[in-house]
């Protein structure tokens, strides 16, 4: 007996019917027959399902080596049958030959101390980043962005065929872009703006963590101080830890309830990539986001800060092990945890400085890059605009995540590495440009969205079918909405005053 | 994409919130109910998340769009513009986590500052598989709700047990209380949007709370 009905007796000349007129704009006239497919989710809708009680997993298995990162929890260890399929495998064989001979299910864990001395190698793989049309090569034409040169490894999931035979011209052209990063961060200061140039187009998983974190300004372009700096960045970090060891009855209100949403959000992150399923790092991240927290009062500890802590994990990671995605944490050197984990700090803290009124108190940083969404929409694609108002789906409903998590929520983890380059190329990527790319991936499913009712664009919008993207879709949605930004970023930037919003 | 066009009728629309705390089990009770669908690995709610069922009480078809909120209290600022429209709400504490409980009032505040003064409001206990952790009893819950006038229950998304039961019942009070005569029409073809005060897109409406609340 654990029920107890009550009915309301209160007063009846209530404002509950305006209530319901407002529902009446949300539905076709009279008693509506709306188009709904929710109980019938398109085909990715379970990808990470892990649901009970079928305890049915529904994985894609092309995506899974598509992105070569989406292994299911029950699958870390994977044979080497299936890592040597992986396109990266192919990286760690270029840059340390033995590794891939391993034996054991371990394979993963071997470490490959890939140290700053080896990015002056050129590397003939650079595998993922293939190449699109550069920011450069664009000009007035929206349509027939191509993507000829798109040199993904990902048509061919399960096949080892393709690494015995790769694409020859996209390999060429690969070991090409890596010789220029090799080049311009081999020289005693980088030329920032170069790089920034080669690296819109995505950067080599091998010069990833250090092209970063130079972007974010935590490695100086001067090469000769980089090693003092880092030293010293990761004492300053291991220093504020005591803070987090502090005892708990030392701890204020605040700082415990941080801490508390922290601990309920960290293994709630990236539940799909088991790197982050792992005790080890989630104990990183844990304090990550804690000292952070704690050293940034003005917005503290924000729900889907957690998300934008992950890339830097994974890509630091990458310096020393051969596939941070499924690599045994446990077996890696703490040494080198602990620096993957203070890098990952600094770098967190440069991006949140850029973005900071994304998370202070009613998050006005969200709600201008909202309004210039709309603006946006409105020139680009009136009858959407339309059409979404008239079904009265605020933007603030089904675009308050893509601002929030910077659509690492929408787009697989894998490819968010991809968008990072190009944000970090560019001058304001993830505060700016960030809108621009919305734009396009709205636009993107026009045709659809107009076809759809209130529930079923939100539904669609909650979930839009991205899990089998490639790096080409990513690019695709970058070369338009780089376009958009050429036609539209003067009539823009009055939008960027705080005070704009209709 | 193609949409599956299984058409479906309905007499009344509702609209349903789901609040409470981080972490109770707010988005587990809405993929129970929409979907049948349980995770343990669930990411957190960033801004809204959204889903319909419809159901039938009382001889009538009724669709209720259930809308679920983020728990943390730096987005309250925001999510304050969902309740616009609601007319029900699930307010979910943990039955294992007695602090969860204690948040309950700071929630019922909010209802009150942020949504219609008719809402209806029930109390539900999620997570009642984890007997052995169990903090708050079944009898506290149930004065504190007899107290507040609220509807109470006690349910697992988990084992499924009382969620259907959870959202028939205030699906069926909000029918009732709607269908007596002075509540007018709620189906109209009027398309005019009227009345409720919250207006979200504005952002000065969002940064500040009116503080001369009348209830
Ligand atoms: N044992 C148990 N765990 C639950 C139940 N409902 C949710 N959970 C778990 O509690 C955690 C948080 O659930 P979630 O739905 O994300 O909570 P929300 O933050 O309120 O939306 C997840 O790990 C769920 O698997 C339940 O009824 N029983
Ligand atoms: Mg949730």
């Amino acid at each position: 007996m654990n029920q107890h009905h009550h009915l309301s007796t209160s007063d009846t000349n209530s404002p509950v019917k305006e209530t319901f007129w407002r529902f009446s704009s949300r539905k076709t006239p009279g008693i509506a027959k709306p188009i709904n497919n929710h109980h019938a989710p398109h085909k990715f809708e379970k990808f990470n399902g892990n649901i009970i009680p079928t305890k049915k997993k529904e994985y894609d298995s092309s995506s899974i080596y598509n992105h070569n990162q989406y292994i299911s929890k029950d699958s870390i260890t994977i044979t080497n049958s299936s890592l040597s399929s992986s396109p990266s495998s192919t990286l760690s064989t270029s840059t340390a030959s033995t590794t891939t001979t391993t034996t054991t299910t371990n394979t993963t864990t071997s470490h490959l101390n890939v140290t700053e001395s080896h990015l002056s190698l050129s590397a003939s793989s650079s595998s993922t980043s293939s190449i699109s049309s550069s920011p450069n090569s664009l000009n007035s034409s929206n349509s027939g962005i191509d993507h000829l040169n798109s040199n993904n490894n990902s048509n061919n999931s399960n096949s080892d065929s393709n690494n015995n035979t790769p694409n020859i011209v996209g390999n060429k052209y690969n070991s090409e872009r890596s010789r220029k990063f090799a080049k311009l961060l081999h020289g005693s200061n980088v030329d920032l703006e170069s790089l920034k140039k080669l690296g819109w187009c995505g950067i080599p998983t091998l010069y990833r963590p250090m092209v970063w974190k130079i972007l974010l300004g935590y490695l100086p372009s001067n090469g000769e101080r980089r090693e003092e700096i880092l030293e010293r960045k990761r004492k300053e970090y291991r220093d504020s830890l005591p803070q987090y060891y502090i005892h708990e009855d030392k701890r204020t209100e605040p700082d415990k309830k941080t801490l508390k949403q922290i601990q309920l959000d960290v293994p709630r992150t990236n539940p799909n990539v088991p790197l982050f399923q792992q005790s080890l790092i989630q104990e990183i991240l844990e304090r990550i986001l804690y000292i952070w927290g704690i050293k940034h009062p003005s917005s503290g500890y924000v729900q889907g800060i957690n998300d934008l802590a992950t890339p830097f994990i994974s890509v630091f990671l990458s310096e020393y092990v051969e596939d941070p995605f499924t690599c045994q944490v446990d077996k890696i050197d703490p040494n080198i945890l602990a620096k993957v984990e203070a890098d990952s700090y600094w770098c967190l803290t440069k991006l949140l400085d850029g973005i900071q009124d994304h998370y202070t108190f009613a998050q006005p940083g969200i709600q201008r890059m909202l309004a210039q969404l709309r603006e946006l929409l409105e020139k680009i694609n009136s009858s959407l605009c339309s059409h979404l108002a008239d079904q009265d789906a605020q933007f603030i409903e089904f675009a308050f995540r893509w601002m929030n998590c910077l659509l690492m929520r929408e787009i697989p983890f894998p490819l968010v590495l991809r968008m990072w380059d190009t944000y970090l190329c560019e001058k304001e990527g993830f505060g700016v440009f960030h809108v621009y790319v919305c734009a396009a991936f709205l636009v993107q499913w026009s045709d659809d969205l107009k076809q759809r009712d209130f529930p079923d664009i939100m539904i669609f919008l909650q979930k839009p079918p991205t899990q089998n993207w490639e790096d080409r879709d990513i690019e695709s949605l970058f070369s338009t909405a780089f376009y958009y930004r050429s036609l539209y970023e003067d009539a823009q930037s009055h939008l960027k005053s705080n005070k704009l919003f209709k | 994409m193609s949409k599956s066009g299984s058409q479906e009728e309905y007499d009344y629309l509702y609209k349903i919130v789901l609040i409470g705390d981080s972490g109770v089990g707010k988005s587990n009770l809405l993929s129970r109910f929409t979907r049948n669908e349980f995770s343990l690995e669930t990411k957190s709610t960033i801004g809204v998340e959204f889903a319909t069922r419809t159901i039938e009480t009382q001889g009538k078809v009724i669709k209720a769009q259930v809308w679920d909120t983020a728990g943390q209290e730096r987005y309250r600022a925001i999510t304050s513009a969902y309740y616009r429209g609601a007319v029900g709400a699930l307010l979910v504490y943990d039955i294992a986590k007695q602090a969860t409980y204690k948040s309950v009032e700071r929630w019922l505040t909010e209802l009150r500052e942020n949504a219609d003064r008719n809402i209806e409001i029930m109390l539900v206990g999620n997570k009642s598989d984890l007997r052995h952790l169990r903090e708050v009893s079944t009898d506290e819950a149930k004065e504190f709700s007899e107290k507040h006038k609220l509807s109470f229950i006690e349910t697992s998304a988990l084992d499924s047990s009382n969620v259907e039961l959870a959202f028939q019942n205030i699906l069926t009070q909000i029918y009732q209380l709607m269908s007596r005569p002075s509540h007018g029409p709620i189906v109209t073809d009027d398309p005019t949007p009227t009345g409720v005060s919250v207006d979200w897109n504005n952002n000065n409406e969002t940064a500040t709370k009116p503080s001369n609340c009348s209830c």
